[in-house]
């Protein structure tokens, strides 16, 4: 059973089927949208001017570095004017911005590799990592909060809860390489059930996945089991238990739908956040994403790489905010109202 | 407050719980073996240290690339164990002044069926040779200041230098010089991913800044005779060259059998030696020198402090520290198996005297800067404790590579010391005095700013002339150069190869030949 709650007067628009009612939600919705899009392009924007000066300042000197010590001055000076890093400021930045707008991002100074088909050899796999992680949230973050609250409001027992806050404690507060290291250490080294270096299918993404999502799966646990303490201490579950409902319906009709609004857009926050994670778990795990090539990258001054990685990233995310404001829009019309007011 | 409630149907949490399974179901899977006493290596994983800059050989300049250049291409000389010329694509050669003849062996193909020949070979060093390719190792090949042109007839392939140069033949040995068929020198560009050469291994497939997997070449049957190259066993008929840049992450894929072979700096290979049947081999790689800073305002263009210097550090202390023990102290611009060594020079060194280093350094303010190459800079810090034993004031600075490196090239430079770290590859200990002579940076690769006419007054006949003159003039120029403490060698740099169970190759200078790689099952 359901208890449907109708909010605020805010949302007849969304309630009342009439046309009058519809063209105000498009008009909320479009208002809503069109904000959310001029964000997204100010960050692209910020992300570009930001790009192409942050990598002045990687120290080194790209040409040496590709050459090494023994070339000549005159070598090095041959191969600056073959990276076009003679040209005048002004000039590179324009090479730069006319790239991208015609999707360019130049190639690799150390592979000469196109660094549209680098981003398009890793990304894939970086993904797959910051997803596995996410799943790992997910499947560890919800059951696990729901679980201890579900026992805390039961028997309220000290000891669950002292275990469980020492356990999230510890897993919340370490770092992605130590966490994969441990992880490399038990299930690759000692035990061999899985790959040192990951990477080989589903098989070679678990220990780089758990390494990404354990810590924050340690957080949305917490949040989880707030929001689960919340919602079991309200006026409409105990009218639901006095109704002899099983734990179980209880438990899948009314704790989780309410609790997964909140941690579903919490995942989507966690899935940017995961996606920095991977970039210290790919090279814990020797695997060649877009994490492993940017410590390369920067180690090598290799500019376009640098630019183009930092520039995706920084998209993906901006992106995935869109995705979760749409989401937290349809979810809670109420948002439309202030975001169309802001 | 108001809640508005959202239903999640079942089958959402049913997924939930899938998804959980799947994660855990892969828990049981796909157990890996330990490498076992002489495996199948049909398909051999070797270790590299970074991504590689190119398949092109006259572009290539770091350690991975030398690796994949030595898979796809022959050179027309080779280094033996003992640091012998030996024959490459060429059966026989001959130096006479400024010319070298060599005549290129016959039944050598390329990998696209191109028959070896004195022209080919003419025109792939032609285009090293030309200034505007920029091969970073040019100088090496051919020495500072000159030029060189290639002919080609029949088998016969001659060399002609502007001048004279001593380590020519050291120099056609080194990977970077490695001859690139017609169609690679026509059009370079197929050469970034691709290769065209001669060599053991074609290219295949690569992840860029990953994997770089090779195929091996049927019918290639012009492996240099090495004295240490295993006789017997089979060929790998797919390479995979992986690039781990960690040294613990390289022990854990040779301990659980994902890299056969791969080489250590550190003593993280002492995990894998742990196992049955690994080999190692200490292979010396780069040598490290103590860069006295003599441009002008640096308390370092005072030649007793420089002794004092040379005085309050234990070179073999330093060598512990520097790599495990396992390098060897060098008194020398080079190794002790490149031509020429003296080890006379030897008796140069001031003795290891803190007392007496304490006299001349005692408050003295010295700014040192090093890379974190070698052990993450350990040398470095060592340099900086001895001094300060010596009464010195001392600033460290730790720098990445790269950092490092560039740092180095500046005009402008505010460290008194450095630990140069540098890898010549060519066996000659001639490319070294580049860094010793001419003008500063940027304008040239003096890097401490050495001012010592009597050394640059020999050195161009230790350059232009060959054999036992040439030796005597590079004597005379390194005494020079030490006796005024402008440079003080130190110590060499090993990197320790481990190679699984049934697996050998020829290792020089701390790179595998692949064109020598055997396994036995």
């Amino acid at each position: 059973m359901t208890i449907a709650v109708v909010p605020e007067r805010a949302t007849d628009a969304f309630t009342d089927g009439s046309s009058a009612a519809r063209r105000e939600s498009a008009r909320l919705w479009i208002g809503y949208l069109l904000g959310r899009l001029a964000g997204l392009v100010g960050v692209v924007l910020v992300l570009v001017i930001i790009t192409f000066l942050l990598v002045k300042l990687v120290p080194g000197d790209p040409a040496r570095t590709i050459v090494g010590l023994s070339a000549t001055p005159e070598q090095v000076e041959i191969v600056r004017d073959r990276l076009g890093l003679n040209d005048p400021f002004f000039v590179q930045a324009w090479h730069y911005v006319s790239g991208l707008f015609t999707g360019d991002l130049g190639r690799s100074f150390v592979t000469q590799q196109h660094i549209i088909e680098m981003i398009g050899q890793r990304l894939p796999l970086t993904a797959s990592v910051a997803l596995g992680g996410l799943l790992v949230v997910l499947v560890i973050g919800f059951p696990i909060g729901i679980g201890i609250a579900m026992l805390e409001h039961r028997k309220r027992s000290r000891a669950v809860s002292g275990s469980y806050n020492t356990v999230v404690g510890i897993l919340g507060a370490m770092p992605e390489y130590i966490t994969g290291t441990v992880l490399v250490i038990v299930f690759a080294l000692t035990l061999q059930w899985f790959p040192v270096q990951g990477g080989q299918g589903l098989h070679g993404l678990v220990l780089p996945a758990l390494a990404v999502g354990l810590a924050p799966a340690a957080a949305l646990s917490r949040i989880v089991r707030n929001e689960t303490r919340t919602i079991l201490s309200k006026e409409y579950i105990a009218t639901a238990r006095s109704k002899r409902i099983s734990s179980a319906r209880l438990l899948l009709g009314h704790v989780l739908p309410n609790v997964a609004t909140s941690a579903l857009t919490m995942g989507g926050i966690l899935l940017v956040a995961l996606l920095g994670g991977t970039v210290i778990v790919e090279n814990v795990f020797n695997l060649p994403g877009l994490g492993t090539q940017i410590v390369q990258s920067i180690l090598a001054s290799d500019y376009p790489a640098i630019q183009g990685i930092i520039l995706t990233l920084g998209v993906l995310a901006a992106l995935v905010n869109l995705a979760i404001d749409v989401v937290l829009g349809l979810l809670d019309p109420r948002i439309l109202m202030k975001g169309a007011a802001a | 407050m108001l809640i508005s409630q959202t239903r999640i149907p079942v089958a959402g949490a049913i997924a939930l719980g899938a998804a959980a399974a799947l994660v855990l179901s892969a828990c049981a899977g796909g157990a890996n073996s330990g490498p076992s006493a002489g495996g199948d290596y049909s398909t051999m994983t070797v270790q590299i240290d970074g991504p590689v800059t190119s398949y092109d050989p006259a572009l290539g300049a770091t350690f991975q690339d030398t690796v994949v250049l030595l898979s796809l291409y022959d050179t027309l000389l080779t280094r033996d164990a003992n640091g012998d010329i030996i024959s490459g694509l060429a059966s026989d050669w001959n130096v006479d002044g400024a010319v070298a003849d060599f005549v290129i062996r016959d039944g050598v193909t390329c990998s696209d069926g191109e028959a070896l020949t004195g022209e080919v070979v003419a025109a792939s060093l032609n285009r090293y040779f030309d200034p505007e390719t920029a091969a970073p190792f040019l100088t090496n090949v051919i020495g500072a200041g000159n030029t060189a042109s290639a002919t080609g007839d029949g088998q016969n392939l001659r060399i002609q230098l502007a001048q004279p140069y001593g380590g020519l033949l050291q120099g056609l040995t080194i990977a970077y010089t490695g001859i690139v068929c017609s169609a690679g020198v026509a059009d370079p560009d197929t050469l970034t991913t691709g290769s065209n050469g001669t060599g053991a291994y074609v290219a295949d497939t690569q992840v860029a800044g990953a994997t770089y997997t090779l195929a091996a070449r049927e019918g290639y049957e012009w492996t240099p005779d090495f004295s240490d190259a295993p006789s017997s066993g089979e060929r790998p008929s797919t390479l995979i060259l992986s690039a781990v840049t960690d040294e613990n992450t390289r022990a854990n894929l040779q301990t659980t059998g994902e890299i056969q072979i791969s080489g250590y700096t550190t003593d993280a290979w002492e995990r894998v030696m742990n196992q049955e049947g690994w080999t190692k081999e200490v292979s010396q790689q780069s040598g490290t020198y103590l860069m006295f800073n003599q441009n002008e305002g640096h308390p370092t263009t005072d030649p007793e402090v420089r002794k004092a210097i040379a005085q309050a550090i234990d070179i073999d202390r330093l060598n512990q520290v520097q790599s495990y023990g396992e390098g060897e102290t060098i008194t020398n611009l080079g190794q002790r198996d490149y031509p020429c060594y003296d080890e006379s020079l030897g008796d140069l060194y001031p003795k290891h005297d803190v007392a007496a280093a304490t006299d001349v350094l005692k408050g003295l303010k010295l700014a040192v800067s090093g890379t974190t190459l070698l052990a993450g800079g350990d040398a470095n810090a060592y340099l900086a404790s001895a001094l300060e034993e010596a009464g010195a004031e001392v600033s460290l600075q730790n720098l990445e590579n790269s950092q490092w490196a560039a740092a180095l090239f500046k005009p402008a430079n505010d460290w008194d010391l450095t630990i140069l770290v540098y890898a010549n590859t060519t066996g000659s200990l001639l490319p070294a005095s580049a860094f010793f002579t001419g003008p500063i940076p940027p304008n040239g690769q003096n890097l401490s700013g050495v001012n010592n006419p009597d050394a640059d007054a020999i050195l161009p006949i230790a350059l232009t002339s060959t054999g036992e003159e040439s030796c005597a003039a590079f004597s005379e120029y390194q005494t020079s150069l030490i006796e005024n403490m402008n440079v003080l060698p130190l110590a060499s740099a090993p990197v320790n190869m481990v190679l699984a169970p049934g697996v050998d190759a020829h290792i020089m200078q701390g790179f595998v030949y692949p064109n020598t790689i055997r396994y036995t099952k």
